[in-house]
């Protein structure tokens, strides 16, 4: 037989945990307040969630760095406390978008915010461990809970979205399975360290199957970010769901993602085995190259910005492939920043949502609905605009800065071509969102229109929300140097 | 001896039973060898010694799994047969050859290395008490986790397939009901 185990309270280390169980208590309480009373009104369930997720926030920045908890399982270190920081901060200000002065269909249903809460949940997991299996579980979690959401807005549309997504997740599931079992068959051992360890100790050999294993974990996380070639569902998705739910798939679930990657590939490239660099060189080329190409084609501004989303990912992806702590902390620079205008520019096409589109057969926000926008309705037509110089990198707005060190970290680390690649990628960037500020500011409005639809869907807190959006965008000046101390505090001190 | 025997039988009848699944253009048929195989499968975890899992295999593969797909294949027309658009013969070898390829590319290195389990099992002790012991210690939380998983996915096929999903006010007037 075996022996009895006693395991001391003190030895799990429950703060490690406490905040993914706020959330997942948060997720019951709105359940149960739901079984006891039905029909209650959205903002109830809003403000809990809010609630929730900054008590969620509070206990993570309680933690201490460099913790292990629950039989070395989770693993608090700096970049898993900033990861929290920016999945819950990215969160706390998109759930608010539903404070619509519309009525929406999923906004009916407090199970919407409930699984909100267990996709958060799911996300902290997966930055909070270096575990493949408790990784993979997590990523499932906040997964489920995001197809659901999507299917949740009921059009046609969206079904055909989250179908896509799900297929799609379905097969980067598999592969995520495939190569951890691949992991384990050559070190014995689910756990990252142990497997660097042991492939460390033989020398990275046989290299065929390491590198079998880092493709199918590339093809994996390729899948739930939409990185060139696996981006094909991407702008479906963002077509398909609703604008506030587009802007989060865009911020929230590729933090996540980027915090496994790194964990994962700064060890393997760092290993030496050419080819695994080789092989992310080229993805991050074509992330950022082909999808800035798609965009300027796109006669729908969500789908631009859904492309415009996947090129900037491809931009971060390649600080990843840098590898320095400077790059690695531009990441986080560059994601905060990013993260605030693209709540601004969704924000915006989320307020002048209208039930009955008559503008274009299948789009509902083509470029011709905001021909003449100055002239109708010129506040919005600004804040666009701010948002649009924004996301092109215009200085001294807040993308520059995260373009800017993120450049200058590519030279730093002798990555010539590649840092010319991305001042051209942006140059080209520039392009597509000049289109809508020229469709914007220059167009003659169409005939029979009036302004009312750009403020439609807006209410107090959406105009709030935006005003957030607008001041940290347009004053970034001021907030880029403390992000930037934040960023490389943490970074540097989990020795990533 | 009697152990690679069974072995070879045992790869035999679950590539065999794959097979038809992949290869039959009746659902009944891929569903039943479908199941046959995930039976064949724990015959493979009873010769390694893990009898808990392979009765696991059994009990959640054939009797959860398989039973759920016989479940949704029951309101289709199962007994037509599926017309494929595409059916090459080169395509097909291609495609086993290439599997074989890879499945011989990761195994043949996997074999051969010296691989140390952070989990190896006990001399004397019951299957079921070993993978208790590891699963409520050391993947506590991965499990539980699993269980919010699950619980995620039930509520999102409940409120899919619930009735409120019928009138859509995403697209309705403000002002009607």
């Amino acid at each position: 037989m075996l022996e009895a185990v006693n395991i001391s309270f003190e030895s799990l280390n429950m703060a490690t945990l406490t905040p993914m169980l706020v959330a997942i208590v948060g997720a019951l309480a709105i359940l149960t307040i739901d079984l006891f009373k039905e029909e209650m009104d959205k903002t109830l369930y809003i403000v809990l969630t809010i609630l929730f997720l900054v008590a969620d926030l509070s206990t993570v920045l309680g933690q201490t760095m460099g913790e292990r908890g629950f039989f070395d399982v989770m693993l608090i270190d700096g970049l898993a406390i900033l990861a929290q920081i920016v999945l819950l901060i990215g969160s706390i200000i998109f759930i608010p978008l539903a404070f619509s002065s519309q009525r929406f269909h999923e906004y009916r249903y407090p199970e919407f915010f409930a699984l909100f809460l267990f996709m958060t949940a799911g996300f902290q997991f997966m930055v909070a461990t270096d575990n493949l299996i408790l990784i993979f579980v997590g990523l499932e979690t906040a997964s489920l809970a995001l197809y659901t959401l999507i299917v949740l807005h009921n059009k046609d549309k969206s079904f055909e979205a989250a179908i896509k997504y799900f297929t799609m997740g379905a097969l980067a599931a598999g592969f995520f399975a495939f190569s951890g079992m691949i992991f384990y068959g050559l070190t014995g051992s689910v756990e990252l360290f142990k497997i660097f360890e042991v492939l460390e100790a033989r020398n990275f050999e046989p290299m065929i199957l390491i590198l079998t294993a880092s493709v199918f974990m590339l093809a994996s996380f390729g899948f739930k970010m939409a990185i060139v070639p696996f981006h094909t569902w991407g702008p479906d998705v963002y077509e398909g769901s609703s604008a506030a739910l587009a802007g989060y798939i865009s911020i929230v679930p590729k933090v996540a993602a980027f915090v496994v990657i790194m964990r994962i590939f700064e060890g393997l490239i760092a290993s030496g085995i050419v080819w695994i660099e080789y092989i992310f060189y080229a993805i991050v080329v074509l992330t950022m190259t082909l999808a800035n190409i798609w965009a300027l084609v796109q006669k729908d501004v969500k789908r631009m910005l859904a492309y415009s989303s996947i090129s900037h990912a491809g931009f971060v992806m390649a600080a990843i492939m840098i590898g320095t702590t400077q790059a690695n902390s531009a990441i986080f620079v560059y994601w905060i920043l990013f993260s605030f205008t693209n709540l601004g520019a969704f924000a915006m096409l989320w307020v002048s949502h209208k039930k009955d589109s008559n503008y274009h057969e299948r789009f509902d926000h083509p470029f011709e609905k905001f021909s003449g926008m100055v002239k109708m309705s010129p506040l919005s037509a600004v804040l666009m605009g701010l948002f649009m110089l924004t996301l092109a990198g215009i200085p001294p707005f807040s993308i520059f800065w995260g373009k800017l060190y993120l450049v200058s970290s590519a030279v730093n680390a002798g990555y010539l071509v590649l840092a010319v690649i991305m001042v051209l990628n942006s140059a080209i960037a520039a392009y597509y969102y000049a289109k809508l500020i020229v469709y914007m500011f220059m167009k003659e409005p169409e005939t029979g229109v009036d302004g009312s639809v750009y403020m439609m869907n807006a209410s107090i807190s959406l105009k709030v929300m935006l005003g957030i959006a607008a001041f940290f965008t347009a004053l970034s000046i001021f907030i880029v140097n403390p992000v930037l101390e934040l960023s490389d505090f943490f970074i540097y001190s989990s020795g990533f | 001896m009697f152990e690679t025997i069974a072995f070879y039988t045992f790869s035999f009848l679950t590539i065999l039973a794959f097979a038809i699944t992949v290869t039959t253009k009746n659902v009944l048929y891929a569903m039943s060898s479908l199941a046959g195989g995930m039976i064949i499968i724990s015959g493979m975890f009873f010769l390694l010694n893990a009898d808990f899992l392979g009765v696991v295999q059994i009990i959640v593969y054939t009797g959860a799994v398989i039973a759920l797909y016989a479940f949704a294949m029951i309101f289709f027309d199962s007994t037509k047969d599926i017309v494929e658009t595409k059916t090459g013969k080169t395509f097909f070898i291609l495609t086993v050859l290439s599997s074989v390829m890879l499945v011989l590319i990761l195994t043949i290195p996997m074999a051969s290395g010296q691989v140390e389990a952070l989990y190896p099992i006990h001399e004397g002790v019951g299957n079921a008490q070993d993978v208790g012991m590891v699963l409520f210690t050391k993947y506590l939380v991965p499990f539980e986790v699993a269980a919010v998983m699950l619980l995620v996915a039930m509520i999102g096929g409940i409120i899919m397939a619930g009735k409120k999903m019928d009138k859509n006010l995403t697209e309705i007037k403000e002002n009607e009901e």
